[in-house]
């Protein structure tokens, strides 16, 4: 990781339709390098702002600078846009939204041809790619006749091939079987120690846990970042866990261990865990 | 086992269709003669099979011509079943169409029949001719579709000039309407999982429209987030494909081969009338 600032996000609100609120006045910074995780529980603004940083969103205020330039205008200017877009990849949450082409090869080779490069050079990028992430025989299936993670890595495959410096995650492990999940957190790992720069976006700690250098809470009611820190410090904070809706008081996990007692009562209560 | 209601019936036809769909790429995966032809050749070469098809009048021509597809079938490893059902399946709606022509067009009497009627030799033939143009058009047509795989079907036609945003749509339906599919019979199935009685047809029309009203929604949802999909990889607006390759020497050979025999068929049979 070094200081150099990869995004910059001062006071960045978003809402849907102008009523339903997804983020609320948001600071955030962003460093070349870094595996920054975005904790929250669903709905507290996590995907909205994946969007945002790839300049999908426009935000409805708030001012937003990559690279040293002013991008908060990315959604509404498509020369903008293209630039951004050639140095930020976004993964989707939902892997059939990113495979759109009829063939795996088709969607590899997707985003290279919108950046013009020449038919060789994206033959090459395609078959190297596939190769990285051990797909090279699904190349001529079809998205419908992918698993689950087969999906997944696809998705990745797409993004990675144009080679970006930031890559956007969007819950990259949900519905996951263990061994694919446990492929892809090796997959990612692998990509921040080459010097990718990794966002990602989840409610899973022990993801957080395995990949974060640094963690950023979201707040369900704020829409905004309640606590940041490094992963040893956010995810031994029962209390804020607590608060954010991370983990539930009766079910939850210390270290290697789950605690969990399912029980009847009518009022709520505390514990200590020793 | 409940008897199926219509709306269960018609969802587990088109469960059925994709699980065809699927059979289809399985079958154009194999290696047979036409599978290893280059899909442009194949579009030329079939299509111009379906216009000889349709030009050719006499019988023995016609006879040879379908012989011909059905041996490029069989070469193509498309099992018997799917051949016959070709040969005899489809044709029938063809003949039902066509049956009146039997009695209907003037000519020397074949065959007598009640009330005053009969079919007549010159009507028999015309059925004949007409079953014969529908089945060889049905066997060129499925040469091409039952070996080629969809996505370098869409190539082809790509390398046809057919507009990319056409062949785009047509793509993106193809690959979306599987999605949707499977939400179809989720809800099906989650319907059907809390069902406790036989529902009635009204029931089953109300559940049918509402569930078509989450489709739509989810069909909205999903297009919108398919743009930002490839807006995000540099989508703007201008469909691009990496260009075709140029033609194999056994393209060429199947292109000269596939022309020069359907137009001899087409030369005999001038030649006969």
């Amino acid at each position: 990781m070094n200081d150099t600032t990869v995004f910059e996000l001062s006071g960045v609100s978003y809402s849907y339709h102008n009523r339903i609120v997804a983020l609320r006045d948001v600071d955030l910074t962003i460093r070349a390098g870094e595996a920054l995780v975005i904790l929250g529980p669903n709905g507290s603004g996590k995907s909205t702002l994946l969007k945002i940083l790839d300049g999908l969103y426009r935000p409805t205020s708030g001012r937003l600078v990559a690279f040293g330039h002013d991008i908060t205008a990315a959604a509404d200017d498509p020369e903008l846009g293209y630039w951004l877009h050639q140095r930020v990849g976004l993964v989707f949450q939902e892997p059939d939204v990113q495979l759109f082409s009829p063939t795996v090869f088709d969607d590899v080779a997707f985003g290279p041809l919108q950046l013009g490069w020449p038919s060789e050079r994206i033959r090459q990028a395609v078959a190297t790619t596939l190769d990285e992430l051990g797909i090279t025989h699904l190349a001529d299936r079809a998205p419908f006749e992918l698993s689950g993670g087969e999906k997944k890595r696809v998705a990745l495959a797409t993004v990675l091939v144009m080679d970006p410096e930031v890559i956007l995650l969007d819950e990259p492990t949900a519905n996951l079987d263990p061994r694919s999940r446990a492929q892809l957190i090796e997959l990612l790992a692998e990509l921040h120690r080459r010097g990718r720069t990794l966002v990602i976006a989840t409610h899973e700690l022990d993801l957080a846990a395995a990949l974060a250098s640094r963690i950023v809470v979201f707040g369900e009611r704020e829409h905004r970042p309640i606590a940041e820190g490094p992963p040893d410090r956010i995810l031994t904070d029962q209390k804020l866990l607590i608060a954010a809706n991370l983990v539930h008081e009766h079910l939850h996990w210390h270290g290697p261990i789950v605690h969990s007692h399912l029980h009847w009562h009518d009022a709520e209560h505390q514990h200590e865990h020793s | 086992m409940p008897r199926r209601n219509f709306v269960e019936k018609t969802l587990l036809d088109l469960a059925g269709a994709v699980e065809h769909s699927v059979y289809a790429e399985e079958l154009a995966r194999r290696s047979g003669l036409l599978q290893r032809i280059d899909p442009r050749v194949k579009v030329v070469v079939l299509g111009f099979a379906i216009l000889v098809a349709a030009s050719l009048r006499s019988w023995p021509t016609q006879v040879a011509l379908l012989t011909l597809l059905v041996v490029l079938l069989v070469a193509s490893r498309i099992p018997p079943g799917a051949i016959a059902r070709l040969l005899f399946g489809l044709p029938l709606f063809t003949l039902v169409v066509a049956a009146p022509a039997l009695i209907l067009v003037p000519g020397p009497e074949l065959l007598r029949l009640p009330f005053g009627l009969s079919v007549t030799t010159t009507g028999a033939w015309s059925v004949l001719t007409l079953l014969l143009r529908v089945t060889a058009s049905l066997a060129a047509a499925s040469a091409l579709v039952l070996t080629t795989r969809w996505a370098d079907l869409l190539a082809a036609l790509r390398a046809f000039r057919v507009p990319l945003v056409f062949v785009l749509v047509l793509a993106m339906a193809y690959r979306y309407v599987f999605v949707l599919l499977e939400l179809l019979q989720d809800l099906l199935l989650a319907r059907r999982s809390r069902l406790l009685r036989r529902d009635e047809n009204t029931e089953q029309r109300r559940w049918l429209s509402s569930a078509l009203g989450v489709l739509f929604q989810r069909s909205l949802r999903t297009s919108e987030q398919v743009y930002l999909a490839m807006a995000a990889r540099g989508y703007r607006g201008e469909p691009r494909t990496l260009r075709n390759p140029s033609l194999a020497e056994t393209d060429w050979l199947a292109l000269s081969l596939g022309s020069a025999a359907f137009a001899a068929l087409w030369l005999v049979d001038l030649a006969r009338l």
